[in-house]
């Protein structure tokens, strides 16, 4: 590699471009702090950041492959089950006959209303969401399966393959743990499906189904008032259409004397020196990024030291091909305290931050899941404090959001509050550790 | 009578026809049982080709598996990109041909699942049995070591093996290489739960011939998995029919659920229905028959008892001549002067006989009117003897023609309640037997005794007498002896009926007594004193 006097990041292009430099990822490796205090060992941050690319004219987009997985049971009687039909019908309102789309129903048993057909054929899909009627359990774990089993008769690679469930409640019909749906979640993400999950109301079990979120890569939300469905629905369409690229893997070679310590938020396997990490989709002009702690050995002002090298492969969704990109990173040393926080990167700080506070909020949640109110709490404060202070030192208004938000969830621990906060809690932990958009 | 007939009529209907509906009830049961089982047996069809189905998703399944497992190096990092793209295996491992962990090697360089890996799997590894050798394998080797001898038992090539931990079943599927290492995955167990519950019915599978039922796949603790069918079967219900599923997931079943009432609705109705309406056939019939017998049975004994209203109003009008020739003859009698022998012989034959035939009437009158249940006594004050003298002097010339001598002992002339016709009837009804029957008698004896309200009159003759036998069906109605003695004597065969009634009716009895020779009745009769 090039010797760096700064961070250098190279970008190879192993596939031929067929529309130009524009189709292509935008790969973005930095460093919290690319300059530390020479002679100690210190630990920074390592972010890896990926931004889709905007496809060209909206005809362009990747066609989509979505099964509407809607629970039926007793809860979702009344307005909920009229809201979500309804976002069913404008969701699909902005489907095409490129797409491919499926309407799955559940209670104790499951029935697939719309088996997977082409956007195009509207009436039999509407006529098939006006059958939905709400009454009996919650087979969450069939009703998933026999969506993905929909998708699955038109699984290609070249399409946005998504399960969108939609459930109030409690799987109570066949595995019922966030374990089992996780591991389902992990299964479908091998295949390229992947399951957002759409929590409606207080009832539902936001573990389980931000677990399965998570481990499929697909979207979780929490959507409190059921008049807010058509939107969140909408907004997660905005995310499906606009899925550029596909099996997205980043591996990041660490430098000899480097350790990674830990991924923070997302899931990444580290053995050794490698870290390797899945994101399924990425969207237009939306960063996702994997943020790493690095612990960098004793260094001297005279010599750079190489960090890390980063290679990322994906499907590339516009070209069709499976493009490489690669990248390297390296850290300099100073004697000067005042020389580090000025080269500090702002933006990677941020965003680091964020993620350490996002953990600390799920610590805080775990806490009081135990009964722990009070450390739970504190926790909290401290938490809001931390964010304060950093707001203020990288002028951020996202962390001084952020911080409200854990002043807010501290003041609502209480037994009444509880289960709508730490649905809420859930919501925003998975918004930051996945960036998602909405 | 006419009760009997009916009851027993009755009974003839009744008794074959509960026996028959019995029986139908016996028939129609095994055939519910039989229809029940043939039943059953669909369902089963039905749950085997449901696994059947599952069977064939397992091949698949191993297949997939089986290309997953051909690695082309044992590299960690190769075996790594493996896992990450295979949906089937959650994560591999390699065992050497010595039985060590190739990988994830423990201590080894691992990721964070690696080491969960290891963690779950603890139990295999420490355990120090090795699942991937066949236990008849390890038997014989055992046996081998003992005995010296030498056989070669082919290993099996792949297997499953499935052990518990944590939220339940686990499973790994694994393979023989020809190098002896044991290359095997550990299989996302929620990822073939969710192909099989793809791969079954949704709700309103409707490609059924069955009536409305419900299949649930059950884990090994009887919880739901996956249920399909527009049945809803109450909570607690056993299933009609269950069956386990294929290898390896032989820890659950299928468990089939049909409403009761879907078994009755494909049970051959017809078969009841032919039961029911063979049964009402023959029930039909029966009656009809007993209806016909009781309708001839009847017409018989209206014809009966027409005649013998006949017989009644016939001896009623014998009865007013019968008298006033009676009574001519004894105006005739007086006329007649004392010298005339000849004369006065008839005179007393024609006598006799009216009284014989008055007899006769009486006798026919009274059984008559004992059938009706009519017979009653109008007992008056009177005196035994009086009413003795007076049928004695009836009988005198008929005896005295026949040479018997009649012998008085004894007394009962205290006067008494007395029905005096009855007396005289059961008397001349004995002492005509005497003058029937026992023509070679020497003797007639009446012996008398009267006490305490009871009169007792015992009539004897040194006649032929009756057999043993006999002594008591002589009392029984229409009964007449029947030897050489009796033939060729007219005699209606009621009148000892008439005088026992009689005798009962007056409180007390007639008898045969036992008697060395002859015949001796013993009358018994409670006559109350009178001035008493």
């Amino acid at each position: 590699m090039k010797t760096a006097a700064t961070m250098i990041a190279t970008t190879l292009l192993t596939a031929l471009p067929l529309v130009g430099s524009a189709a292509q990822v935008k790969l973005d490796v930095s460093l919290a702090n690319p300059v530390l205090i020479a002679g100690k060992k210190q630990t920074t941050y390592l972010k890896v950041g990926l931004t889709g690319f905007e496809m060209e004219g909206k005809s362009k987009r990747t066609p989509a492959n979505i099964a509407i997985v809607i629970d039926r049971s007793g809860s979702m009687q009344g307005d909920k089950i009229k809201q979500a039909k309804e976002a069913a019908r404008v969701a699909i309102s902005r489907l095409n006959g490129n797409d491919i789309v499926s309407v799955v129903a559940y209670d104790d048993t499951v029935s697939v209303l719309v088996p997977a057909t082409k956007a195009s054929d509207r009436e039999a899909i509407l006529a098939g969401i006006d059958r939905i009627e709400a009454g009996g359990s919650t087979a969450l774990f069939a009703g998933v399966s026999k969506g993905a089993e929909e998708v699955r008769k038109f699984l290609t690679r070249d399409r946005v393959n998504r399960v969108i469930l939609l459930s109030d409640g409690l799987a109570n019909v066949g595995p019922d743990t966030p374990g089992a749906l996780g591991e389902l979640g992990s299964s479908l993400v091998k295949e390229g499906i992947s399951v957002t999950t759409l929590g409606l109301g207080l009832g539902f079990n936001e573990d389980l189904m931000s677990l399965l979120a998570q481990r499929s890569d697909g979207n979780h939300a929490f959507i409190e008032h059921s008049k807010d469905l058509v939107k969140i629905f909408n907004y997660e369409f905005g995310d499906v259409l606009s899925v550029v690229a596909q099996e997205v893997l980043v591996t990041i070679n660490c430098a000899e004397a480097v350790r990674p310590v830990k991924v923070l938020g997302r899931q990444a396997d580290i053995a050794g020196q490698n870290v390797v990490a899945s994101i399924n989709q990425l969207y237009s002009n939306q960063e996702k990024y994997l943020m790493l702690e690095v612990e960098i050995p004793e260094g001297s002002v005279k010599k750079p030291l190489d960090v890390a090298n980063v290679k990322v492969t994906y499907a590339n969704m516009s070209t069709k091909t499976t493009d490489t990109l690669t990248s390297a990173v390296a850290v300099r040393f100073t004697e000067s305290e005042e020389q580090v926080v000025q080269k500090r990167d702002k933006v990677v700080l941020e965003a680091a931050v964020m993620q350490v506070a996002t953990e600390r909020n799920i610590m805080a949640t775990q806490l009081r899941d135990e009964g722990k109110v009070e450390e739970a709490q504190k926790l909290l404060i401290f938490n809001a404090g931390y964010l304060q202070q950093q707001a203020g030192e990288l002028e951020s208004e996202q962390l001084d959001s952020y911080a409200g938000d854990n002043r807010d969830d501290s003041m609502n621990l209480d037994a009444s509050s509880w289960k709508a906060r730490r649905k809420s809690m859930r919501d925003v932990q998975y918004k930051n550790t996945t960036q998602r958009s909405y | 009578m006419k009760r009997r007939l009916v009851f027993i009529l009755g009974l003839i209907v009744l008794l074959p026809l509960t026996v028959l509906v019995g029986f139908g009830i016996a028939v129609a049961r095994q055939e519910k049982a039989r229809a029940q089982s043939r039943y059953e047996q669909v369902l089963v069809g039905r749950l085997s080709d449901i696994n059947s189905g599952i069977a064939k998703l397992v091949e698949v399944h191993q297949r997939e598996l089986l290309q997953i497992l051909e690695l082309p190096t044992f590299e960690p990092d190769r075996i790594r990109a493996q896992v990450r793209t295979s949906r089937l295996a959650r994560q591999l491992f390699v065992i050497a041909p010595t039985g060590d962990l190739l990988h994830p090697q423990k201590g080894g360089v691992l990721t964070a699942e690696e080491r969960a890996f290891l963690e779950r799997t603890e139990s295999l590894w420490e355990s120090g049995e090795s699942f991937w050798i066949p236990e008849e394998i390890a038997a014989t080797s055992k046996k081998r070591a003992i005995k010296g001898r030498k056989r070669v038992i082919r290993a099996n090539d792949s297997g499953w093996h499935t052990w518990f931990w944590g939220e339940g079943l686990r499973l790994i599927f694994w393979v023989r290489r020809p190098t002896g290492h044991i290359v095997g995955a550990e299989v996302e167990r929620a990822a073939m739960m969710s192909d099989v519950i793809a791969q079954l019915p949704v709700a309103d599978y409707t490609r059924t011939p069955l009536p409305k039922g419900r299949i649930v796949l059950v884990d090994a603790q009887s919880r739901p998995l996956y249920q399909w069918g527009a049945f809803q079967p109450a909570k607690g219900t056993l299933p009609t029919v269950a069956q386990n599923l294929p290898a390896p997931f032989t820890a659950w079943s299928l468990h089939y659920f049909v409403p009761a009432n879907g078994i009755g609705a494909a049970l051959g109705r017809s078969a009841i229905f032919n039961i029911v309406t063979g049964l009402s056939a023959l029930a039909l019939s029966l009656i009809a028959l007993a209806t016909y017998f009781y309708r001839e049975s009847s017409r018989d004994m209206h014809e009966a008892s027409r005649r013998v209203t006949f017989v009644n109003q016939v001896s009623h009008e014998l009865k007013t001549p019968l008298t006033n020739i009676r009574m001519y003859a004894e105006l005739l009698e007086q006329r007649i002067s004392e010298e005339d022998k000849r004369c006065r012989s008839y005179i007393d034959v024609l006598v006799a006989e009216t009284q014989r035939l008055s007899r006769l009437i009486t006798n026919v009158l009274t059984f008559a009117t004992q059938r009706r249940g009519n017979l009653k006594l109008h007992p008056k004050t009177a005196c035994v003897d009086s009413v003795i003298a007076n049928v004695i002097a009836s009988f005198d010339p008929a005896l005295r023609a026949m040479g018997i001598e009649v012998v008085l002992e004894g007394k009962a002339d205290r006067p008494v309640a007395l029905d005096v016709d009855a007396l005289e009837q059961i008397l001349g009804n004995i002492i005509s037997n005497v003058e029937k029957y026992a023509t070679q008698a020497t003797t007639l004896r009446l012996h008398r005794e009267q006490h305490a309200g009871t009169t007792v009159v015992t009539v004897s003759d040194d006649g032929p007498g009756v057999p043993a036998a006999q002594r008591d069906t002589i009392f029984r109605p229409f009964v007449r002896l029947s030897n050489k003695l009796t033939d060729g004597v007219s005699g209606t065969g009621i009148g000892l009926t008439i005088s026992r009634r009689l005798a009962m009716l007056h409180g007390g009895t007639l008898s045969l007594v036992p008697t060395a020779s002859g015949a001796t009745f013993k009358l018994t009769l409670k006559t109350p004193e009178a001035n008493a």
